[in-house]
């Protein structure tokens, strides 16, 4: 890969460029935290090895007539102490500037990255080999021989698989049932478009007890308390609407890919509490229905080829991009109206035994106009990252409530001040 | 680490009180996790604060003068002095939003300065000096500033190719007037026109491959 290629953007990409603003810059944070603080040199070392592995995160961001595209450069990242809130924006047109950052503040390395860039999947590979680095270079002689080596990166060309295409099959049908107005959490904002975050750790052996108590898995389970955590707060007037909380799957475990840059589906949880009842085991029972039906290969390869039918079909390619923008943030804005919130979980965050020792905890967070609780495990601790414009803290809240009372309890960090 | 009675949880942050119930907390802060950030400051706030008010200062007066004046000369000067001080706010804020990518201002700026000088041109009588004067010399300068300007802060072709493109495709619009019969001094006009030709013919022969490689990923389908 050199400097000056360019290449197209992927399906999710074309959405996160069009609709990035000061209010969701669609940017999100990975977080790792070690026991001392870092050294910002070595973590400049790590990250000046790791790029040379992820050479396609060098891309810039720029506009061509009729599409956004990737544009190679010779551009490097340089590790900065943080100097801005959570989630900023990262993507300005005129500036043409690296999609990703990573800052450092006492004994945390920060992966802030705009979305059209890569996905949780990719930024939590890219993070891990950078805190690998960087142990291997700081504790080294701490370690007991042999010291564990990084792994081989995927091949350029697998990292810069366009898998939404890659996959993508003719769609035969235009036609799907439309989903139904969800109920859309209301609250006066903070200033500045400040992201309130607030991060729950939790320990994973006492979440993994309870959900199999209920038959299961942590996505579910922690989807079901999130959802009755929604509801606490609603007035029977507002039950009229269903909760729905949209869930991003990682395609690449349905279909093979090493790609480095997005490959995901959002599936739905739709739970009406007019109709069903507000018990836990009901809703655990539906969530599990819901996310059984859609998780099935079929399903999720029908939902690849309509994301990719619309920017395929011969209009949207003649249209040029100054008209296709204002069009497909209006359809994205009415498909914010069909959410509640969100939940993304990214699963087990898995370092060497050598090396994990080192590091505390991950959490995660994104940029979002509702409210969204990110999701990931490392070691004994499972943390949820909540994240929100609102200034209300009522839903998170009553999250950590409800585990509080079947005995899990939370340790809370916040950058929410006074 | 402090604590929350009441969440049953411990809290780091910047807080006195629980972040989910607003409850105190007890114990001892041993710092905090997220640095305390600066809201962003715009410095020349006030002084594009003064600017407007003085514009609106000076828009009030020509109007009560032109009022006060009105029956001997039964002229509407004053909306003439409006419409120029509105022009210069609207070139003033796009200048100041593309700041960052200067051969794109330059760009917009030729477009809007162009479309506003046709608009006070028609409104005032259709004497066409617009179309005569300003398009064709606003052009001219645009193509030279934009040189300096990538010169001056060593951009690359690359960067700045399809700015310098559009803005030789703007010298044109100058033929299409006269093909329209449209212009009566036809000097300025002209000389834009050789311009734009001479600029485009030097990109085309000098540039080519980098021109058909920028072209072929700005057009991409």
């Amino acid at each position: 890969m050199q400097t000056g290629q360019w290449h197209k953007l992927d399906n999710a990409a074309k959405l996160f460029a069009t609709t990035s603003s000061a209010k969701d810059p669609r940017v999100f944070r990975f977080v790792c935290e070690l026991y001392d603080d870092v050294d910002p040199l070595i973590l400049q070392r790590a990250l000046d090895v790791v790029i040379e592995r992820y050479k396609i995160y060098t891309s810039i961001l720029k506009k061509g007539m009729f599409w956004y595209y990737f544009e190679q450069t010779d551009l490097r990242p340089k590790v900065m102490p943080e100097y801005k809130t959570p989630c900023s924006v990262i993507y300005n047109e005129d500036v043409k500037g690296l999609l990703f950052e990573v800052t450092y503040h006492k004994k945390r390395i920060n992966l802030e990255v705009f979305h059209a860039l890569m996905d949780g999947t990719g930024a939590r590979n890219f993070l891990c080999d950078i805190v690998r680095f960087y142990i291997i270079e700081r504790y080294g002689n701490d370690i007991e021989p042999p010291i564990p080596k990084l792994n081989k990166p995927a091949s350029e060309t697998q990292q810069a698989d366009d898998s939404f295409s890659r996959y993508s099959q003719k769609l035969t049908s235009y036609y799907k049932t439309p989903n139904r107005m969800a109920y859309k959490i209301r609250s006066d904002r903070l200033d500045n478009n400040l992201l309130g975050v607030i991060e729950a750790h939790f320990s994973l052996k006492s979440l993994l007890e309870t959900a199999h108590k209920y038959g299961a898995t942590i996505t579910e389970y922690l989807s079901a308390v999130m959802i009755l955590s929604i509801n606490d707060t609603m007035s029977k007037r507002e039950e009229d609407m269903p909760v729905v909380l949209t869930v991003p799957i990682n395609l690449r475990t349905y279909f093979p890919s090493e790609s480095a840059r997005n490959f995901f589906g959002i599936v739905n949880i739709t739970y009406d509490f007019k109709k069903s009842p507000n018990n836990i085991e009901s809703v655990i029972e539906e969530t599990k229905k819901q996310l059984e039906a859609q998780m099935d290969i079929a399903e999720l390869q029908l939902r690849i080829n309509r994301l990719t039918a619309l920017e395929n079909h011969i209009a949207a390619k003649v249209m040029p991009l100054a008209i296709k923008n204002p069009f497909m943030r209006l359809g994205n804005a009415y498909a914010e109206k069909k959410a509640t919130a969100a939940v993304s979980n990214i699963g087990r965050i898995a370092l060497e035994d050598k090396l994990a020792p080192f590091v505390r905890r991950f959490v995660f967070y994104t940029s979002t106009k509702t409210v969204q609780a990110c999701i990931c495990s490392f070691g004994d601790v499972l943390s949820v990252g909540f994240s929100s414009n609102f200034i209300r803290t009522d839903i998170q809240r009553n999250f950590v409530r409800r585990l509080s009372e079947v005995g899990i309890h939370a340790d809370i960090v916040t950058n929410l001040g006074d | 680490m402090r604590y929350c009675d009441k969440c049953n949880i411990t809290v780091d942050g910047p807080v006195s009180y629980c972040p989910l119930c607003q409850n105190i907390l007890e114990g001892e802060s041993d710092g905090t996790t997220y640095p305390k950030i600066e809201k962003p400051v715009f410095e020349h706030k006030i002084y594009v604060a003064i600017v407007a008010f003085v514009s609106v200062v000076v828009a009030a007066m020509c109007v009560a003068l032109n009022i006060m004046l009105y029956t001997s000369h039964k002229r509407l000067w004053s909306v003439f002095v409006i419409a120029g001080i509105l022009c210069f706010w609207i070139s003033f804020a796009m200048a100041l939003k593309k700041r960052q990518n200067i051969p794109k201002s330059i760009v917009w700026q030729v477009g809007i300065i162009s479309l506003m000088a046709i608009a006070i041109d028609k409104f005032g009588g259709n004497i066409g000096w617009a179309i005569d004067y300003v398009v064709p010399i606003l052009c001219i300068c645009a193509m030279i500033s934009m040189k300096f300007v990538t010169r001056i802060k060593q951009m690359r072709m690359e960067e700045y190719i399809v700015y310098l493109i559009i803005d030789c495709v703007f010298g044109l619009v100058p033929a299409v007037f006269i093909a329209l019969g449209m212009v009566h001094t036809v000097i300025p006009s002209a000389i834009c026109i050789a311009v734009s030709i001479i600029a485009m013919g030097a990109v085309a022969i000098f540039q080519y491959n980098l021109l058909k490689k920028e072209l072929h990923r700005r057009m991409h389908m």
